[in-house]
């Protein structure tokens, strides 16, 4: 591979990584193109859409062009600090193509920043704590707490074996209101009355990242990019409401 | 209450992969932001405009700290707004949506009032929280990056 295929490849996979972790289009645009350059084309033209990569490099050996396929998995900020550091190394050090090739296997492969099991757990405390926030009950409190944790883990195993988010999202958000509406139900309370812990416990869906991103990308006129991902912003939401829906119905048909 | 905030923003950070030592900064900063919003609302704000405050205050902190941490600017902009997201008011417009199903219950032009002030307020603080927590970095960023090179503090990555 000579110097100008190295560093449209390097630039695509930074533009992946990017886009994998749930970095915002510019974010994306500004790191290919600066790692490209930095690896010695002189012009770089990057293109990046919801679902994939694409960069145009120009050089001493002449132009080429390439794309990925590049889908947002996830949120991993950990990947984008590391990647925004990689960039700014490779400008400032001189890096090597063999070097940031090898920084950015470690990058893709680096392990977990926190276990599975502590996440969910942490999940339900942060709906607990929205409960809190929207003044429920301790007992809707404790609810939301086991309700958010289900929830979380719900989706956590729907989404490992690759449901889509409409069924992972309102799978999840239905165990978890129904919880704390079966709950509430049973303590010989009324769905009705105690919004707090119900408005609380589907928080943990609440694509906070997508629906940033998209406004970053409208903001910075990549319209196109803005508008799918605040389109599955409102799936998401969408999901979350069926999925709540159905619960609060279901526990006042028990009821 | 605002404490409950930093409780609130913890699972999110964790489930969006922040370095483990940006922790302690992200509950911080969405406890101020919370207390900031209170304040504002206190002041007589309405729900999005005290909104966009403290979101400005946490997109603005954010583009100023992490650079000098040598952080990626979302891990301190996007976790400490979460917890300001206006859940009941969400949560209302649906409960609203679903009611208008029912045939027993209140006046359905009533019900469509309240669904449309619920719906309306919560998805302006939404669209306040995303600009106000975004826009500092896409008009600052690279300004106060910039600064940032040429007055070098210590990386804690």
């Amino acid at each position: 591979m000579d110097d100008l295929a190295e560093a449209l490849d390097l630039g695509l996979e930074v533009g992946e990584l990017v886009q994998l972790s749930g970095g915002h289009t510019a974010r994306a645009v500004d790191q290919m193109e600066r790692m490209a350059l930095a690896l010695g084309a002189t012009e770089a033209h990057p293109a990046v859409s919801s679902v994939n990569v694409a960069m145009t490099v120009l050089g001493e050996g002449g132009q080429r062009t390439a794309g990925r396929h590049a889908v947002h998995l996830g949120i991993n900020f950990s990947t984008l600090t590391a990647v925004e550091r990689l960039v700014d190394e490779t400008e400032s050090e001189r890096l090597t193509a063999p070097q940031v090739r090898a920084r950015l296997t470690l990058i893709r492969h680096a392990s977990r920043v926190y276990p599975v099991w502590l996440v969910m757990l942490a999940l339900g405390a942060s709906s607990a704590a929205f409960a809190a926030l929207f003044g429920a009950t301790p007992g809707g409190i404790a609810l939301t707490f086991v309700g958010g944790t289900l929830g979380a883990t719900v989706r956590h195993a729907l989404v490992r074996r690759h449901q889509k988010p409409f069924v992972a999202v309102t799978a999840a958000a239905f165990v978890a209101a129904l919880v704390v509406a079966g709950g509430i139900v049973l303590a010989g309370g009324t769905t009705s009355t105690s919004p707090p812990a119900l408005a609380a416990v589907t928080l943990f869906v609440v694509p906070g990242v997508p629906m940033l991103n998209g406004t970053a990308d409208l903001l910075t006129a990549h319209y196109l990019n803005g508008v799918v991902k605040l389109a599955m912003s409102a799936v998401i939401i969408a999901s979350a409401a069926i999925g709540l829906a159905a619960a609060v119905a279901l526990s006042g048909v028990l009821r | 209450m605002s404490l409950w905030a930093g409780l609130a923003v913890l699972g999110f950070a964790m489930v969006f992969s922040v370095p483990r030592r940006t922790l302690p900064g992200i509950v911080v900063l969405s406890i101020a932001a919370h207390l900031l919003r209170s304040v504002c609302l206190e002041q007589g704000a309405s729900l999005p405009a005290a909104s966009l405050v403290a979101a400005l205050f946490v997109g603005i902190t954010a583009a100023i700290v992490a650079p000098r941490t040598g952080q990626a600017i979302p891990i301190y902009a996007f976790a400490p707004v979460i917890p300001l997201v206006p859940g009941v008011y969400m949560f209302d417009a649906l409960t609203g949506l679903l009611d208008l199903t029912s045939t027993a219950g209140a006046d359905p032009a009533s019900v469509v009032d309240v669904v449309f002030v619920d719906a309306t307020i919560a998805t302006l603080t939404i669209v306040a929280l995303a600009v106000g927590a975004i826009s500092p970095t896409l008009l600052l960023g690279r300004r106060i990056a910039q600064l940032v090179a040429r007055q070098p503090a210590g990386m804690d990555g």
